[in-house]
């Protein structure tokens, strides 16, 4: 701190001169002109570098493009890309908004930043009605999607180079719809499974078909998300816990008593990895007897776990 | 992200609201003001010297914003560089537009209302992502949200899955709301004399009673589901980077980042059977920590159990005969 001038004066008016000037403007121009940067160079540099990811960490849209002088990098700020557009919002609308964000759990923070912006409201103490989940992807996906830019992630270990479509909150949890141009199919994740922080990649790139002409379902059941070959599944439950397995694999499963007083339940799944994890959440109530490469593949999964604990 | 830099930017975010608002809003109350942006009176000086001291070249004074303050009433000129609010971000985009659209298919919004046309409104000023929430609505949600809006008792029949049973109870309800997918009824259950969270799909009769309760001042909204008691033993997981889900799904007493993008999750466990649960499904990606969780716990015993169901570990395939 210079002078007793505070980072936030600072960086505000970094961001003012960006946003008055109509031409690329030198990083000299900008901390000669703007109060508060170090006198030694390499300290003025380094502050301005941290102020600059100050901006675009809040999503402040800085442009850059080299100088006439071919060393320089200049920058800028397009009032039309920084300004949010006037919504017009009647005032039953932005409360209708506040009542919304106040209502419904998901990140208030964000929400109620977004609630300044938009009407100069706060969220106000209304009772919960909804909880939505949150996924540390969930955001990023968004983004991509809205720039129509290609989102690169891991998931399930594997990493993927896809074109997001649509973002889905269903029964609890939030699915990514998009195009897998590897498989030349639509594919759908879970996106609290993306294991790592996704990448945005060229933007404006990507024709999301209009709404309406692809699918969005998002199928029955989670084990059929991750695209893949329907199987048929064949799991012994003890009674009554095949009641719950039913309750949640929806209508098109069956259910069939067994002799030794168990029920097989049937359904038909994408990803055995789901099914498995399906299963094991049923303890030693449920006992998966088809496909036979499911069964093999619990069993030495589970002896994994029992010789490593050992 | 250090705390300083936290701050400092929670600042700038909020002066950047600030400013446009008092420009659209010349005269407006000091009070008005610290309240709709939730700042104290100090708060709003400091942020309104700050805004004196940012302008753009040449830097001559009328360069600078104007700050006209009575005392009673502020008037805001010379802030064109921020007459308008910036763009939402990712998060605050998604965060208003899911809460909106959750709200907007919650049984019985009003699908034409002020929500509906703020919503289509701000989804075109975010270019129309295509983002949607779906709420379903179990036969008995209108009588149960109808109870607690009324205060009156309700007598339901309830199917618990885990026992198959029904019971017939008589509950005072409290909240209804929508987590995890699912709808839950918050209630006092007289048959159980305690606070119940009921499934609301597993309602599978109710009937509103005239019997009217008073409002309990003791009932805390929950914030999570599955709510840890103090007294719950805790369990350390070392997780890989494909379970770090585990933290977000789970109210965590703590989580500590790892090598590799692994972390050691502190969880508290009420039951032996969620824990079981849980490690089975992770397998190989999680392994409890010595010495922590319940006493009786045993990751291993756990596999073996399941293990026994298969039989022989050859995993010789006998298809059950059916009736």
């Amino acid at each position: 701190m210079a002078d007793g001038v505070s980072k936030v004066e600072r960086v505000l008016n970094v961001l003012a001169i960006l946003l008055d000037t109509s031409r690329f403007l030198s990083r000299a121009e900008i901390t000669s002109s703007v109060v508060g940067y170090p006198e030694s160079d390499v300290a003025c540099r380094r502050t301005f570098e941290r102020d600059k990811e100050t901006l675009r960490a809040m999503g402040v849209p800085i442009i850059t493009q080299p100088l006439a002088d071919g060393v320089d990098t200049g920058y800028r700020v397009r009032p039309s890309d920084y300004f949010l557009a006037d919504l017009h919002l009647s005032d039953d609308e932005a409360a209708a908004l506040q009542l919304a964000v106040s209502a419904v759990a998901l990140d208030s923070h964000a929400g109620a930043g977004a609630l300044l912006k938009l009407s100069g409201t706060q969220t106000t103490s209304a009772p919960l009605i909804a909880a939505l989940p949150t996924a540390p992807a969930l955001a990023v996906v968004f983004d991509a999607i809205r720039q129509r830019a290609e989102l690169k992630f891991s998931y399930r270990n594997k990493s993927r180079q896809v074109h997001p479509w649509a973002l889905r909150s269903e029964r609890g949890r939030w699915y990514l719809i998009a195009f897998d141009p590897a498989v030349g199919e639509r594919r759908t994740y879970r996106a609290d499974r993306i294991d790592d922080v996704p990448t945005v990649l060229n933007p404006g790139t990507v024709d999301i078909p209009a709404e309406g002409t692809y699918d969005t379902s998002i199928g029955d059941a989670p084990w059929d998300i991750g695209g893949g070959e329907a199987q048929e599944v064949c799991v012994a439950f003890d009674a009554p816990h095949h009641l719950g397995a039913l309750e949640r694999l929806g209508p098109e499963a069956t259910s069939e008593a067994l002799q030794d007083g168990r029920y097989a339940v049937r359904f038909s799944a994408t990803s055995l990895g789901a099914v498995r994890s399906f299963v094991l959440g049923f303890l030693e109530h449920a006992e998966v007897i088809e496909p036979p490469e499911l069964r093999e593949s619990i069993i030495s999964w589970l002896q994994s776990i029992a010789d490593v604990a050992s | 992200m250090s705390n300083g830099r936290a701050i400092a930017e929670h600042e700038i975010q909020r002066i950047l609201a600030l400013v446009p608002w008092l420009v659209a809003n010349p005269g407006s109350l000091r009070t008005d003001v610290a309240q709709r942006f939730g700042i104290s009176s100090e708060q709003l000086d400091q942020d309104l010297d700050l805004m004196l001291m940012v302008g753009v070249p040449p830097y001559t004074p009328g360069d600078y914003i104007d700050v006209d303050d009575d005392g009673e009433t502020i008037t805001l000129r010379m802030a064109d560089s921020f007459r308008r609010p910036p763009q939402l971000t990712g998060p605050e985009g998604l965060a208003v537009l899911a809460a909106g659209r959750a709200l907007l298919a919650v049984p019985g919004s009003d699908p034409d209302g002020p929500l509906a046309s703020a919503l289509a409104k701000l989804a075109d000023a975010l270019g129309n992502p295509n983002i949607a929430v779906s709420i379903d609505e179990p036969p008995h949600l209108a009588i149960a949200r109808e109870a607690v809006e009324e205060r009156r008792e309700l007598q339901i029949t309830y199917w618990t899955a885990s026992r198959d049973a029904q019971t017939n109870r008589v509950v005072q309800p409290n909240a209804v709301f929508f987590a995890e997918g699912a709808w839950y009824l918050d209630a006092w259950c007289r048959r159980a004399d305690d606070d119940r969270l009921f499934r609301v799909d597993r309602i599978r009769a109710a009937q509103l009673t005239p019997t009217k309760f008073p409002s309990n001042d003791d009932w805390v909204q929950r914030e999570t589901l599955y709510q840890p008691r103090a007294n719950d033993p805790q369990v350390s997981l070392d997780v890989t980077a494909d379970a770090r889900w585990v933290g977000e799904q789970y109210p965590a007493e703590s989580i500590e980042d790892m090598a590799q993008g692994g972390q050691r999750i502190t969880l508290r466990v009420s039951e032996v059977a969620f824990l079981e649960r849980l490690v089975l499904r992770l397998g190989p990606s999680a392994s409890v920590v010595k010495g922590t969780g319940p006493t009786d716990f045993s990751a291993q015993q756990s596999a073996l159990r399941v293990l026994a169901r298969y039989g022989a570990t050859t995993g010789h395939n006998t298809m059950p005969k059916p009736h």
